[in-house]
């Protein structure tokens, strides 16, 4: 008897958790992959290169450690110096040329032309860069700059002018490299001004017209502010992804002649795959991460998850982790 | 502006002198008015057309025999799609093999990184449990790992486990990374269903998955294209990875052909080089165009 309404009582209770087990299942199942990225590969791939940047090791994968040699070894590298230069210079002005030439495109295709379908057009042909392999990209700007007479600046200074040809990538690397940088980069920018130009209430502008203001006053005194949101997010989070992008330089110019084109990610990138130092080119990538945590850690208190969020997932392709 | 703009129609009741000052002012007006309109459609117009022009110059160029200045159509630099590509003697693996590849890569980042961002996205929009909020804000730590950071440790991790020299390790390296960004993006679609829809869908009887096709799917399609999208995108347009992963010359991608095609020492014609850039970004631009609907409907 008490044998038996323990059975049940236990089947009652424990009919309720068996389905509740079940009906967290299907989630859990559904989240493992994300999960197993989020907190294992990802944590496997930190502490791998961490432990990397400790060692010499080199093209043999042998885990030699060395201490913190290689960290030291960064502070003194004689390159360094020109480095931080030119990532500096290309980080700014680069973000210069993708906010001013963004803000440009986004408030004349959504504002001052009237007409939609030609400010729509406008926005199509900008976002042509976005969608080209980065290759194609290089391709077509050594083709612009080529030191042959076949290049097209060339070319045309050959025609306007009667210059001889001129090694372009030779003689501004980095202008070039910040140029292409800048100039194919700005569709991100464009999306994000524009789709914050659209968002603002279409009566705002009603009343600014009904209340005569000027279209000075109505871009200085109600569409800026709008953008001052995007702005600081495209400037932390762009800012950030320039800093730690290498992929255009790479393929533009290689960082050189002479280093004059080279930025930090890319020498990490060159340390360790050009002369396979694997432990010397961690530790100099390691020296981003304390930058990339700061500015992610302060945004993050300013901003807000969503927010920054926001801002960055127009961009999966050009800031994404790879690895 | 010095005097409040009157409005269209105030004017009319006033004399002739009125009406004559009320039509100056409306001229100056219309004009003013005009003005930015023109100015963006000339800015605009002199900052794109030679983006496009370049472009359109690239076509050009490989349809042309005359090198720079396309004035007869050939068909000569496209021969690399029936025949072998041969450069300095240097003969290249078919091109169709090269373009399966980069194909194999491109599909299967986009099928693979939809699926599990999907499966997650939904978890984490539908279900509570917890842990939830630490699992989403971890994407953006993900996400801000500098890529060379990474690289390093996937050259270690892709020889351990077997992987370096496939296309199934770069493959996976570019699925793995571009799993946040696109859960991130596809739970903002799946928190945007209204909770009526599914309460109503499930009291007429529907299963989960019927839930998931007639109540989800319609909703978050949108979503769905921009990270296949994206994923493809990110996955055709590979260099880095491949460079420097893959050693083999037989399992190459279209990115690494054209990169070695366009140094100055190659004798390769502009015509050839330009045909295989062309050859190689037309897939991007007709998935763009065919997204173009979806992807404007996205909130960014």
């Amino acid at each position: 008897m008490m044998n038996d309404e323990l059975q049940e009582g236990s089947a009652a209770l424990k009919r309720p958790l068996w389905s509740k087990i079940r009906e967290q299942l299907a989630p859990g199942i559904m989240l493992l992959p994300f999960m197993l990225n989020q907190y294992v590969l990802f944590v496997i791939t930190a502490v791998i290169v961490i432990l990397i940047s400790f060692t010499s090791m080199d093209s043999a994968l042998q885990w030699n450690f060395n201490g913190l040699d290689n960290f030291k070894r960064a502070l003194i590298d004689p390159a360094i110096g020109l480095i931080i230069w030119n990532t500096v210079l290309f980080v700014c002005v680069t973000m210069f040329i993708k906010v001013v030439w963004g803000l440009t495109i986004a408030l004349s295709t959504t504002y001052y032309i009237r007409s939609q379908r030609v400010g729509r057009l406008f926005r199509m042909i900008w976002l042509l860069p976005r969608v080209s392999p980065g290759v194609v990209e290089a391709l077509l700007w050594i083709w612009i700059f080529s030191s042959g007479s076949n290049g097209i600046l060339n070319l045309i200074m050959h025609a306007l002018y009667g210059w001889e040809p001129v090694n372009w990538l030779d003689r501004y690397p980095l202008m070039i490299n910040i140029a292409l940088s800048g100039i194919m980069g700005s569709s991100m920018s464009m999306i994000i001004f524009s789709s914050a130009i659209q968002s603002i209430e279409k009566s705002y502008f009603y009343v600014a017209k009904v209340d005569g203001a000027s279209e000075w006053v109505i871009l200085r005194k109600l569409m800026l502010p709008f953008l001052k949101w995007p702005l600081t997010f495209l400037l932390v989070w762009q800012g950030l992804s320039m800093f730690t992008s290498y992929e255009s330089i790479l393929l533009l110019t290689d960082g050189g002649p002479m280093n004059r084109s080279e930025t930090w990610a890319l020498y990490a990138f060159h340390t360790a795959f050009s002369t396979l130092n694997f432990g010397y080119g961690s530790a100099i990538s390691l020296f981003i991460l304390p930058v990339v945590v700061l500015a992610m850690f302060i945004s993050y208190r300013v901003f807000g998850f969503k927010k920054m969020m926001k801002s960055a997932q127009s961009s999966p392709q050009d800031t994404e982790r790879k690895g | 502006m010095e005097n409040p703009i009157p409005l269209q129609g105030t004017g009319t009741v006033g004399g002739d002198l009125k009406n004559q000052h009320d039509n100056l002012l409306n001229r100056r007006r219309r004009w003013l008015q005009a003005l930015p309109n023109g100015v963006a459609i000339a800015v605009m117009t002199a900052g794109s057309l030679p983006l496009l022009a370049i472009y359109v110059w690239m076509v050009l160029v490989s349809f042309s025999d005359s090198g720079l200045i396309p004035t007869k159509f050939t068909l000569d630099h496209w021969s690399f799609l029936w025949s072998e590509l041969n450069i300095d003697g240097y003969v290249y693996p078919s091109v169709w093999i090269v373009f399966l590849n980069t194909l194999f890569i491109a599909v299967g980042t986009a099928v693979f990184e939809v699926a599990f961002s999907l499966m997650a996205g939904y978890a984490i929009s539908q279900t509570k449990f917890p842990g939830r909020n630490f699992l989403l804000q971890s994407t953006i730590l993900t996400h801000a790992f500098p890529a060379i950071t990474g690289l390093i440790a996937a050259f270690y991790i892709l020889n351990t486990t077997g992987l370096l020299n496939t296309l199934t390790g770069i493959m996976v390296l570019k699925v793995l990374g571009g799993i946040p960004m696109s859960t991130w993006i596809i739970k903002g679609f799946f928190d945007e269903v209204p909770k009526e829809l599914t309460w109503a869908a499930q009291t007429d009887g529907c299963g989960k998955f019927k839930i998931f096709y007639t109540v989800f799917l319609p909703k978050i399609w949108p979503g769905v294209t921009a990270i296949s999208l994206f994923a493809f995108l990110s996955g055709w347009g590979e260099y880095v990875m491949v460079s420097v992963f893959i050693f083999d010359d037989s399992i190459n991608t279209l990115s690494i052909i054209i990169k070695s095609l366009f140094n100055e020492t190659s004798s390769a014609s502009y015509g050839l080089v330009m045909a295989l850039a062309t050859f190689y970004m037309l897939p991007c631009v007709i998935l763009y165009f065919f997204s173009q609907k979806a992807l404007s409907n996205m909130k960014m």
